[in-house]
């Protein structure tokens, strides 16, 4: 067979598999990225959300006036994710068929079983749904913070921030970042705050924000079908 | 026309999944990466064949695509080194230059055309993407005209 040809013949055998059977570029990309060792992994996570939990426990002298969030989930598993700088979705495999919605948050749960946002649904396919995350640079949600709940911003990114802090707040690190946006359910923990300083313009502060996962770890995620992003916090 | 070498072809794509596991673990590390894909294809480019280059193209797409089906980032990442290529001879430097700069372009041409307020937001990033980018350009450049000529 002359070179040529067996050129050609893997160039259509690869645009035949981008088309017809991309999952096989994903398990590809999946076993060329190193995670490290499952126990080890567990064992953090299982650390960072014991943290998490207590920092939620403090927020239980505020739970008389946060309306108690019980969705609908279903599980879905992550296909892939973005692979290039500053967006960060996942495709996973939960679409219309299922009941999925633009707009419907995705999370991750802690030991505790205590819902942890991770994105948004943004895109629909008949199956599969693609998840805007919360390292994605275009993320934006109004948050508060603490038992003071101070209000601000979150930015999304690779390493999320918190944004237009009151400079005279008391925000400590550790203090749990929940949803107050009309966009996602109240009360939705998002992560925890680390190294608040003031920002460069000296008006506001800012802060970092922990989260209790590696967005490139998630291997499920859970989708609440019955919330109707336009809806009034339930 | 350029003749077909399929050992060169080989080279090339061997350095293609290098730079493919490089780029995809730093990112899951550090929470970005240097475009390497974009680069190993664009300098490969300078080397290659159409034929080949397609392939090669194909191949880092088939990696790279997350969706069920290829968004118009993935299209842009496939063409942009053949846009390079065609327009390589305006650069009026010697070939190093033209395939650094072809490559650090390029990726300013792909996140210009897809996320341009992510920029515009983390300058200090994109800067650093830029210069990993060129010093990895130059480095496989220099690798590959010790085996290989550039069209």
């Amino acid at each position: 067979m002359r070179k040529e040809n067996l050129l050609l013949l893997f160039l259509i055998l690869a645009v035949f598999l981008i088309f017809l059977y991309p999952s096989l570029g994903w398990k590809i990309r999946s076993l060329m990225t190193v995670s490290e060792t499952q126990t080890a992994d567990y064992k953090n996570l299982v650390l960072e959300n014991e943290s998490l939990k207590a920092d939620l426990a403090q927020l239980s002298t505020l739970k008389k006036e946060l309306p108690s969030y019980q969705g609908n989930f279903i599980q879905a598993s992550v296909y892939s994710n973005y692979p290039f700088n500053f967006k960060s979705e996942l495709l996973v495999n939960r679409g219309e068929k299922d009941g999925v919605k633009v707009g419907q948050p995705a999370i991750v749960f802690s030991v505790s079983s205590k819902p942890v946002l991770v994105g948004t649904v943004k895109e629909v396919f008949g199956s599969d749904s693609l998840i805007e995350t919360i390292f994605d640079s275009r993320f934006q949600l109004s948050v508060r913070t603490g038992i003071a709940g101070v209000n601000s911003l979150l930015k999304g990114g690779s390493s999320p921030k918190l944004t237009l802090i009151p400079k005279d707040s008391k925000i400590e690190d550790g203090d749990v970042v929940y949803s107050v946006d009309s966009s996602h359910p109240f009360g939705l923990a998002i992560g925890i705050v680390k190294n608040f300083r003031l920002s460069s313009d000296q008006f506001f502060g800012e802060a970092d924000i922990e989260t209790a996962y590696n967005q490139d770890d998630l291997r499920t995620v859970s989708i609440d079908i019955d919330y109707n992003a336009k809806s009034i916090n339930q | 026309m350029q003749k077909v070498s399929i050992n060169k072809f080989g080279a090339f794509f061997f350095v293609l999944i290098i730079a493919s596991f490089a780029q995809l673990n730093l990112k899951a590390a550090v929470g970005w990466s240097p475009e390497l894909i974009l680069a190993t294809l664009v300098i490969s480019a300078f080397y290659s064949s159409v034929l080949e280059m397609a392939a090669l193209c194909a191949f880092g797409i088939l990696i790279l695509n997350w969706q069920p089906f290829p968004g118009w980032e993935i299209l842009l990442f496939f063409f942009l080194p053949f846009i390079v290529v065609s327009v390589k001879n305006i650069f009026p430097w010697r070939g190093m230059v033209n395939g650094v700069l072809g490559a650090v372009l390029s990726v300013v041409v792909f996140y210009a055309l897809s996320d341009w307020g992510a920029i515009v937001s983390n300058p200090a990033v994109f800067a650093k993407i830029l210069a990993l980018t060129a010093i990895f350009s130059a480095a496989l450049i220099q690798i590959l005209n010790y085996f290989y000529k550039t069209n």
